[in-house]
């Protein structure tokens, strides 16, 4: 299994092994550093604001017997942002947790083509539901359908849904053309 | 291609995947989507990902997931595991090994307020190692007890991976909580009698530690308050009936964000990188546990995991030795992947076939949980191991600290045993409240 996959591993010591030379072309690097900027900041936004919402109605409720109206549609909703805005800057983190055993015993030109191969995997993932999250959109706002409590209608949703497909795809491209070229420094 | 054939060659195939070294949730996810594609169209199988995607994403009760890792890692930022440490080093510290029996007592209470062993671990390792190089405890075991003692933070309420199968499984998430408790109790307790034992046997192993005044140790309980209060929110707030899991995980993260605050150990820093390893953590278990149910649909579409526990279930072999080989396959299937993977992976098949064959959903969830346990410290990828040699740099070889869990994993084993024996060591408890 993968160490440099740390996401088990939150307070766990990072590696004291220098990082090599950054070779991503501008591009890159600026894909990198705004996918990277939007993980940091929702997830700082998101999780804080359920934290605190969900604190706060809990407090409300002991103490006066007054809930705020709809907290678990806004939590329910916030739950699908983490992972929206997480998941394009996933990809070029190296979140996703793999088995490298045979990865790693094997030479250069196997990892290239399972890394090939996991960027075609992933491709298609992004690509069917970007799709399928566009094609939601209109019958959603049609049909008009929305969260339990509150109404929070779901078409804005599915179009979060389809960008953050298109993201994910452009980074898993970017990611295939630095394999292909023999640059793999990833994002941090 | 028959629908069965086509569900044995994908499951086939996301093993094949998978040992290759593709990332596990697109390594399902590819094969999910394929099958669908296979077993009814393009767009059928778009529209069976966006509906896993947002029903799974949008489940109030998998806010517990995020919420409670937010918890633990904002306890770990907070260094609240130091204060811990330190109080039961007062109390345990001069009995025979004791720098290890604090080591497994924090482990446990280390475990009551944070989900994932991860923390537990480098806290642990990083307070303990190098006092017990000083003090020159047998590193072998003393790097085996904290790596494993460790992995008590998944078997101690609240705990991730109960949450992962209870809403896999659709069992109470609270009930399985309150069964961990006794188990958790008993393999603390096993353990610190082992090491006891071993170093009244043995002192140099691990020789008495300097003993505290009784006032000084009286002195050093109050910085237990923030993790009793913690664990007495959480726990209490879902036994009492005001919180859901998801609520109380909440309520949690809010009380760590309040106490640190009045503690002023809250910084910026702290909170960002709290974010942000939640949200790894959150992205990686999301991806797996969308992808494993699209690709559990497609296998009870293809009949595959009816068939599977119908052919196993008449056997005619007894299901206790069906339980031992389960108890193989989850050791087996622990040497080579990550526990989440192992959990979400097996349990589309070997869950209905426990059900068929009669036993607890409950009592099998602590289980798994100690199966779970066991696959992070055994080689090769025992994730405890490689973050306690990273923590311990020169201080204690890789293989050492393997070889060093061997005694606590026979005894975790031992655990599992006396459970298949006595079923009422983890279903006690719940019985009491539900």
């Amino acid at each position: 299994m993968s160490l440099s996959d740390d996401m088990l591993h939150e307070g766990a010591p990072r590696s004291t092994t220098p990082p090599g030379p950054d070779d991503r072309p501008g591009y890159v690097r600026a894909y990198d550093s705004f996918t990277g900027g939007l993980f940091k900041a929702s997830m700082i936004l998101l999780l804080m604001g359920m934290t605190l919402l969900i604190g706060i109605d809990v407090i409300l409720r002991f103490t006066i017997g007054a809930p705020i109206r709809g907290v678990q549609d806004i939590v329910s909703m916030s739950l699908l942002l983490v992972f929206l805005t997480a998941l394009p800057h996933s990809w070029r983190a190296s979140h996703h947790v793999r088995m490298d055993m045979l990865y790693t015993a094997m030479g250069d030109g196997f990892r290239k083509a399972i890394d090939v191969f996991s960027c075609l995997s992933a491709l298609v993932f992004a690509g069917m539901l970007a799709y399928q999250a566009f094609q939601y959109v209109p019958m959603l706002k049609n049909v008009g359908m929305g969260t339990m409590l509150l109404r929070i209608p779901y078409w804005p949703f599915a179009i979060a849904i389809g960008v953050s497909s298109v993201l994910f795809g452009i980074a898993v491209i970017l990611d295939l053309l630095m394999a292909v070229s023999g640059r793999k420094t990833r994002s941090s | 291609m028959d629908p069965f054939t086509l569900g044995i060659v994908g499951l086939g195939a996301v093993v094949f995947l998978i040992a290759l070294g593709v990332p596990l949730a697109f390594a399902i996810g590819a094969v999910a989507i394929l099958g669908n594609v296979m077993f009814f169209d393009v767009t059928r199988a778009g529209v069976q990902l966006y509906n896993a995607l947002f029903t799974k994403s949008t489940d109030f009760i998998l806010a517990s997931v995020p919420l409670f890792v937010f918890m633990g890692q904002l306890v770990s930022v907070g260094n609240l595991g130091r204060d811990l440490y330190e109080v039961v080093y007062k109390w345990f510290g001069r009995v025979p090994g004791g720098l290890a029996v604090t080591s497994v007592l924090t482990s446990a209470g280390f475990g009551a307020v944070t989900g994932v062993s991860a923390a537990s671990v480098a806290t642990v390792a990083t307070l303990s190692l190098p006092e017990m190089k000083r003090y020159n405890y047998n590193m072998r075991l003393s790097a085996g007890c904290i790596a494993t003692a460790s992995t008590l933070a998944i078997l101690v309420p609240p705990s991730l991976l109960m949450i992962l199968y209870g809403l896999w499984t659709e069992s109470s998430i609270g009930q399985l909580f309150l069964a961990g408790i006794v188990p958790a109790a008993l393999m603390a307790l096993m353990f610190c009698t082992y090491i006891v034992i071993r170093c009244t046997i043995h002192p140099e192993d691990g020789p008495i530690g300097p003993s505290f005044p009784l006032g000084e140790r009286l002195r050093a309980l109050p910085n237990l308050i923030p993790i009793v209060l913690l664990f007495a929110i959480v726990m209490g707030g879902i036994y009492s009936g005001v919180f859901t899991p998801s609520e109380a995980a909440g309520a949690g993260s809010f009380a760590v964000l309040v106490m640190l605050i009045l503690m002023r150990r809250l910084t910026w820093k702290g909170l960002v990188d709290a974010a942000i390893q939640t949200g790894r953590i959150t992205m990686m278990i999301f991806a797996i546990f969308v992808t494993v149910n699209l690709f559990t649909s497609f296998l009870v579409l293809t009949d595959v995991t009816p068939r599977f526990v119908d052919a196993i279930a008449t056997s005619g072999l007894s299901p206790y030795l069906i339980m031992m080989l389960i108890v193989v396959m989850f050791l087996v299937m622990g040497m080579i992947l990550d526990p989440i993977g192992m959990l979400l992976l097996s349990l589309p098949f070997v869950f209905p076939l426990m059900m068929r064959l009669g036993f607890d959903p409950i009592w099998f969830g602590i289980v798994c949980t100690i199966l779970v346990e066991i696959a992070l410290v055994t080689p090769p990828v025992g994730f405890n191991c490689f973050i306690l040699k990273q923590v311990a740099g020169d201080m204690v070889d890789l293989k050492d600290v393997f070889l060093g869990t061997l005694p606590f994993v026979v005894m975790s084993l031992a655990l599992v045993a006396l459970m298949v024996a006595f079923p009422g060591i983890a279903l006690w408890l719940p019985a009491q409240f539900f």
